[in-house]
């Protein structure tokens, strides 16, 4: 059988094309090739973005933003062989269907081109002009935005598309990146990055994405040396062994695994309501394959609507299972096809037990909802697996969700508008700082603000001329 | 529900262990004692009952231990697994949890006697057939990790097989005693009784890496042998199999072929041995494959189907284990294998595992922040 073989990073011109290649097979016929970077390499890798950043500073932000709009217009063009490229390299990678990557490149993509940007910034620095020069923005003061010279991102694969959402940062602060994005989410940074040096030739030095077994290969001194922050999206121990490699003098901004929550309001429980409701919720799991930390993985339903929670949940089964027709499950892996295992066979015997617990489930293993009345905080790691568990009121989730703050960020709401704020202010004291709709979870704005942190926090500096009378 | 039927059924189970191993017992043996506990189990506990029944599978038509339904790891993590009366049991053992849990694993112990017994069976033939070696213990006591699995092993091969001599080297805190380990050790050095010295992977990571960093070495006694328990994945850093036995074995002044893993988990009350053999004519260092005791077995399955796979084919691993007569005899696991010779098994990948059993994790973060 034929491989494909997909080269894994995108490096500067200067460093030498690397001797040594890993590979690593993502699926059947598919694999991912890597550099063995040496510390030499590093060293010059790391030396090269440092002194090819003083072209990236030159040049105007609102130039910056061109190139990347217009990457991100091949991204969504439906007869641009980028495009295609993306979408062949994203299945295998990330483990989605072709329908899926299709979706998250449209989604993802949409919020890269220029008018998103501009608005961007536009919203988090006023005067976008002041990443080009000092502006003058109050009485008393003049001030720019500089970004650290050198950031160094290590992505989580987890989500297609973060990491170039990550590298688009770096760049609109005019700071060179080295991106390791997490084997799930190879193809688009390496992909976007050719794309834009290809626009620009100030990029071919200040940009710089490869690929390595993070598990198996520290960073290096080398870089770590060099960068004025490491940004990290992962699990907690990806971050742990992070924080434990960089000097203390380092800053390192932290994204780290999230909890994704979902409520269901009695007033979306009535009638056709229910229905879509349902259909709402079971996209708003299925997008990503639930891998996001926006993806709801527990639903709490109020209780003394139209529709009973153990009645709406049979909805939810049939929404999930008609949408597995139209977004089809990725090809599941050894590991995760026996978590599903476990997770049925484990449910199934709570159900004999007299539980009150229910068990639905996918044909092939593609979906799984569980009925729980026990409300505690429970959750699966199997993708599109939902626990579903009623409640009397949502004024309780405050109290189910306490002392978990460090794994809430995103709650899904679906009814229940009239008493939105009510419930933001409860969820804001347990640790949740979005509160959205069924809809809009998987797809937060440009100017989210990711586990409460404003877009650009921790990669960028103020400096400021105060103004001087003698 | 006949509590004696559990008393006389464990008596035969402990007698049964504390037999000599010479070897696996004849199929029919193991298959009787599997089908009786079966029964026992369909009887006293009527969730597992439906599950069994629900997969056609009932005392009335069982012919052979292969056809028992297995309780997956899983379900450790939901409900008390129990076969008998949840007011009889003895003690729970836990596991310490991860990240990629959300609730905690608990195996409920109605009779600790049978633990013992597959304990003392395993260690005997494993490590003290000639010998009664001093054993040092890189995990919590057991009264300061009453729930550890792990820790209670040790407490007992220490208090009875090596008669109170040795002690335990991880602080109630998950720190490793540096200092008094190193003086037991300097003392035994000198000493001709060999010893024993086992941990879980990860502390043993901790213990080489502050080794080297100090430039201290052992030269233990002949016969002395170290027993790594598992788990090297996600951990503060990964370190390969290879490079800890080597890095072990030299600091200790023993031979690569003097360690020994053992594959054991919180949800079975019997483990597997793995001893390493150095190939005389390439030097090269091979693992033989986990051996069980008798008293238990494993299966392979395809992953997909969950149909039992022939030798040399990589599945999940579903291991039979009698020592748990009072909870679920049949274990899926989330551990990938290929069943090899003599019942042995080769381990290909863990994601349940024994680093939960010593806690492993918590001491992981703590050595990592020290640092």
């Amino acid at each position: 059988m034929n491989t494909s073989v997909f080269d894994a990073y995108e490096l500067p011109d200067g460093i030498k094309c690397p001797q040594m290649l890993n590979s690593v097979n993502v699926g059947e016929g598919f694999s991912v090739q890597y550099p063995s970077l040496n510390d030499s390499d590093k060293d010059v890798l790391a030396k090269i973005l440092v002194e090819g950043n003083a072209a990236i500073k030159n040049m105007p932000v609102s130039e910056i933003i061109q190139s990347i709009g217009k990457v991100s217009e091949r991204f969504m063009d439906q007869d641009d062989p980028l495009r295609h490229k993306a979408l062949e390299i994203m299945v295998p990678t990330a483990g989605i269907s072709i329908e899926m990557a299709e979706t998250i490149l449209a989604g993802m993509s949409a919020d890269w081109t220029k008018t998103k940007l501009t608005e961007l910034l536009e919203k988090e620095f006023r005067i976008p002009a002041i990443l080009d020069g000092f502006q003058r923005i109050d009485s008393g003061r003049s001030q720019m935005a500089s970004g650290f010279t050198f950031n160094l991102t290590v992505g989580s694969g987890t989500v297609p598309g973060v990491g170039v959402t990550a590298l688009i940062r770096a760049l609109l602060l005019k700071s060179s990146i080295l991106i390791k994005p997490g084997l799930g989410d190879v193809a688009l940074p390496v992909l976007f990055a050719r794309a834009l040096k290809e626009e620009s030739e100030v990029f071919e030095k200040c940009l710089a994405v490869a690929y390595w077994d993070g598990a198996k290969e520290k960073i290096g001194d080398e870089i770590l040396g060099k960068a004025g922050v490491v940004v990290v999206y992962g699990s907690d121990e990806t971050i742990r062994s992070i924080r434990s490699q960089i000097p203390k003098t380092i800053d390192l901004v932290a994204y780290g695994q999230r909890l994704g929550i979902g409520l269901v309001g009695r007033e979306a429980l009535s009638g056709m309501k229910a229905l879509k409701t349902a259909q709402r919720v079971a996209m708003s799991i299925s997008i990503f394959d639930q891998k996001g930390c926006v993806s709801p993985q527990i639903l709490y339903v109020e209780e003394d609507g139209e529709v009973a929670p153990e009645d709406w949940v049979e909805l939810l089964a049939s929404a999930m299972e008609r949408l597995e027709e139209k977004l089809p499950l990725g090809v599941l892996n050894q590991q995760e096809v026996i978590r599903v295992q476990q997770l049925r066979a484990a449910t199934e015997l709570q159900e004999m037990a007299g539980t009150g617990v229910s068990l639905y489930e996918g044909k092939h293993k593609s979906w799984t909802v569980i009925f729980d009345p026990e409300l505690s905080l429970k959750w699966s790691d199997c993708k599109r697996a939902v626990y579903v568990k009623p409640i009397p009121d949502l004024t309780v989730v405050k109290t189910l969700l306490a002392n978990n703050e460090n794994c809430l960020q995103t709650v899904a709401m679906a009814g229940a508008f009239s008493r939105k704020e009510d419930i933001a202010n409860d969820l804001s004291q347990v640790g949740v700082t979005r509160l959205t709709s069924f809809r809009q979870a998987p797809w937060p704005k440009p100017w989210w603000h990711h586990d409460g942190r404003s877009v650009f926090q921790g990669l960028f500096k103020l400096i400021d001329i105060e103004d001087i009378s003698d | 529900m006949n509590m004696s039927d559990f008393t006389n059924l464990a008596a035969e189970l402990i007698d049964a262990f504390g037999e000599p191993i010479t070897g696996p017992w004849n199929d029919d043996v193991f298959s009787k004692f599997a089908i009786k506990i079966f029964d026992y189990q369909y009887r006293t506990n009527p969730s597992y009952a439906q599950y069994a029944k629900k997969r056609g599978v009932t005392p009335s038509n069982i012919q052979d231990w292969k056809e028992i339904p297995p309780v997956p790891t899983l379900a450790f993590k939901g409900f008390p697994i129990i076969s008998g009366n949840l007011g009889e049991v003895e003690t729970v053992f836990t596991t310490s949890g991860t990240s990629r849990s959300s609730h905690q694993g608990k195996h409920h112990i109605l009779d600790l006697s049978l633990y013992r017994a597959s304990i003392m069976g395993s260690m005997k033939h494993h490590f003290y057939a000639e010998q009664s070696p001093t054993l040092l213990a890189l995990v919590k006591d057991p009264i300061e990790s009453p729930f550890s699995s792990l820790s209670f092993m040790l407490g007992e091969a220490l208090h009875t097989l090596s008669k109170g001599s040795g002690g335990f080297y991880v602080d109630k805190d998950n720190r490793i005693q540096y200092e008094e380990l190193v003086r037991h050790l300097r003392e035994l050095e000198l000493g001709k009784g060999s010893v024993l010295f086992a941990g879980t992977a990860f502390a043993f990571v901790h213990w080489a890496d502050w080794l080297k960093e100090k430039g201290l070495c052992f030269q233990l006694p002949k016969d002395s042998k170290i027993i790594e328990t598992g788990g090297f994945k996600g951990r503060s850093r990964v370190v390969s199999r290879s490079d800890l036995y080597e890095a072990l074995a030299n600091l200790h002044g023993i031979p690569v072929s003097s360690i020994v893993s053992e594959y054991g988990m919180t949800e079975m009350l019997s483990q597997f041995y793995e001893k390493t053999a150095i190939m005389s004519e390439t030097g090269e260092v091979k693992h033989l494959g986990y051996q069980p005791p008798p008293w238990l077995r494993s299966l392979v399955l395809d992953v997909n189907t969950l149909a039992p796979l022939p030798a040399g084919k990589e599945g999940v691993l579903c291991h039979f284990d009698l020592a748990n007569l009072g909870s679920a005899v049949a274990i899926l696991t989330e551990d990938v294998g290929v069943a090899l010779r003599d019942e042995r098994i080769r381990l290909v990948g863990r994601l349940s595992g024994s680093e939960e059993r010593g806690c492993s994790l918590a001491m992981d973060v703590f050595c990592s922040n020290q640092r």
